[in-house]
């Protein structure tokens, strides 16, 4: 819960200094996914925590501080805050990213010709890394052990979360379409204003987040199959990759946009559109697809569990009756 | 005025942050952290309207719903540990 | 006439920034978990209608002001349905308000640790009836 503060105070700062795009993914990764899946790891691990020596406290501050200020100290030296002379406003490239970018693109938004046009390798990069730590969990973790293509047979643990908290469910009824429908917006109004394919994976992995929280995780995966999304994963990819060689088969570059359709600055639009599509897309389906896997096997856990405890209980009851 | 504003909702933030550290159960902790998140909000649109970037209500608005699916979570984290916690005591 | 909507803004901001730490100041001070939330509501309602009201009226007719009305709507939404939740998990886990006495309301108990009150707990009617 302080990691969710803790993002959610860098998130102002990111406000603060005008960076909108950056204080949007920190607020929905900090502050949503990232919290949701480290309490699903604190859940299927059960951590205890032990009570430190007040010294060993004392040392971490110090360090902490210690380090701190000689980060501080580091910064003395850098130039001011959006000062003209600053390096970073002097390079030609700044010059050629503000203002020649929305006219050779024709995106008012400069984030994104950047993220993905500009910098397209990179964001490339980064969706692969997505891709990576999707793969990484489900080989590492699993989802719930299947036989012949069908579901384990039932362990005895029901999952009652369904049935307990009405007023949540009849809330996450009405609030989970406007999430994904903002989500959406977010995908699609990233030229406009803050948003893009990374935001709005976030946001709408976020609102399936919330009806698994809800309604269990049976149902979720009734309503979004596992294998589906494990496709969507890759599908991401495909379709970021599929632009860049769409591209080299018309005789550009890989990832040059301009050669998609006749007319350059919409074909440069049209490719951050299907780039940023992929993003989404595969952002979406990795951190749905983990929360799967994180769920899935907080259930085999309760569900051992569980039947141990039933078990113990109904010999008790067996013995006494 | 905006600025008047934001610094009000930076003190009543200071102010949870001490309930969050202090609070003697977890769910005073998720308390403050619910009215972290709402006062962030709150501040985010204020910001924007401080630095004539209007957009940044959108943030908000993403947070807005956000802060919830993680108090539920948090919630159901509680009830999960302790149906982890109250099987393993009695065996 | 815009003055006008200036100044009433600003008296909106100001009560909002003013409310909200009224709302933090009753979250440290109040001596139970469920007089807190009453301090926390303070913030979720009123001072977030205030402070939206006013940034409402600066922002004319436009869709920034339609995305406000939105944010309060579902701030709205939201922060009454976790106060609830946390309430009623709180009150599973027993936690009491102060004077209240436990089994007049439902709450068990025991502090930590405690099973959840709920249907799973009865091993008579799970599927383990068979056993």
């Amino acid at each position: 819960m302080l990691f969710g503060m803790y993002s959610l105070v860098s998130a102002s700062f990111f406000v603060v200094v005008d960076a909108a795009d950056v204080a949007m993914t920190e607020a929905a990764v900090g502050a949503g996914v990232s919290t949701i899946l480290m309490l699903s790891t604190l859940a299927a691990t059960g951590y205890t925590v032990r009570k430190r020596p007040p010294r060993r406290e004392l040392l971490a501050i110090v360090v902490a501080i210690a380090v701190g200020g000689a980060l501080l100290y580091g910064t003395l030296d850098m130039p001011r805050f959006g000062a003209p002379n600053a390096p970073l406003h002097q390079h030609p490239v700044a010059h050629h990213y503000i203002q020649v970018s929305p006219k050779e693109t024709g995106i008012p938004n400069m984030v994104t010709p950047l993220l993905a046009s500009y910098r397209g390798y990179d964001t490339f990069g980064e969706v692969l890394v997505v891709f990576t730590a999707g793969i990484g969990v489900l080989a590492l973790i699993g989802r719930r052990p299947r036989e012949n293509g069908e579901l384990a047979p039932e362990d005895g643990f029901v999952d009652h979360t369904a049935t307990r908290h009405r007023v949540l469910r009849v809330v996450a009824k009405t609030l989970i379409p406007p999430i994904l429908l903002y989500a959406w917006y977010i995908q699609a109004h990233g030229d406009y204003g803050p948003g893009g394919g990374f935001q709005a994976g976030v946001v709408l992995a976020a609102g399936m987040m919330l009806y698994l929280l809800i309604f269990g995780v049976d149902r979720t995966e009734k309503l979004v199959r596992p294998r589906t999304l494990e496709c969507l994963i890759a599908l991401g990819v495909l379709v970021y990759g599929g632009v860049g060689l769409v591209n080299m088969a018309q005789g550009g570059n890989f990832l040059d946009y301009r050669t998609l359709v006749h007319d350059e600055k919409h074909a440069i639009h049209y490719g951050i559109l299907a780039v940023e599509l992929g993003v989404g897309i595969t952002v979406a389906a990795v951190m749905t697809t983990i929360l799967f896997t994180f769920a899935g096997h907080l259930r085999n856990l309760l569900g051992t569990a569980y039947m141990a405890n039933l078990s113990r209980r109904s010999n008790q009851g067996a013995q006494s009756a | 005025m905006f600025a008047v504003t934001a610094l009000l909702l930076l003190v009543s933030m200071a102010l949870t942050l001490v309930r969050a550290l202090r609070g003697p159960t977890m769910f005073d902790r998720i308390l403050a952290m619910n009215m972290f998140g709402t006062a962030t909000v709150l501040l985010i649109s204020v910001v924007g309207f401080l630095n004539t970037a209007r957009d940044l209500v959108d943030i908000a608005m993403i947070y807005a719903l956000i802060s919830f699916a993680t108090t539920i979570a948090v919630l159901r984290f509680v009830e999960m540990d302790q149906a982890r916690r109250s099987t393993e005591a009695e065996s | 006439m815009s003055q006008a909507i200036d100044v009433l803004s600003w008296i909106l901001l100001v009560t909002g920034g003013v409310a909200s730490v009224v709302a933090g100041i009753g979250a440290l001070r109040m001596p139970d978990l469920f007089s807190r939330m009453h301090a926390a509501s303070i913030l979720d309602t009123f001072a977030a209608a205030a402070v939206l009201s006013g940034l409402l009226l600066q922002a004319g007719l436009s869709i920034v002001a339609f995305k406000l009305f939105l944010v309060f709507v579902f701030l709205a939404f939201t922060t009454s349905t976790a106060a609830h939740a946390l309430a009623k998990s709180a009150l599973t886990y027993g936690q009491v308000p102060e004077g209240v006495d436990p089994k007049s309301i439902g709450a068990t108990e025991e502090r930590e640790y405690v099973e959840p009150a709920s249907e799973l707990a009865d091993p008579r009617e799970g599927p383990a009836a068979k056993v």
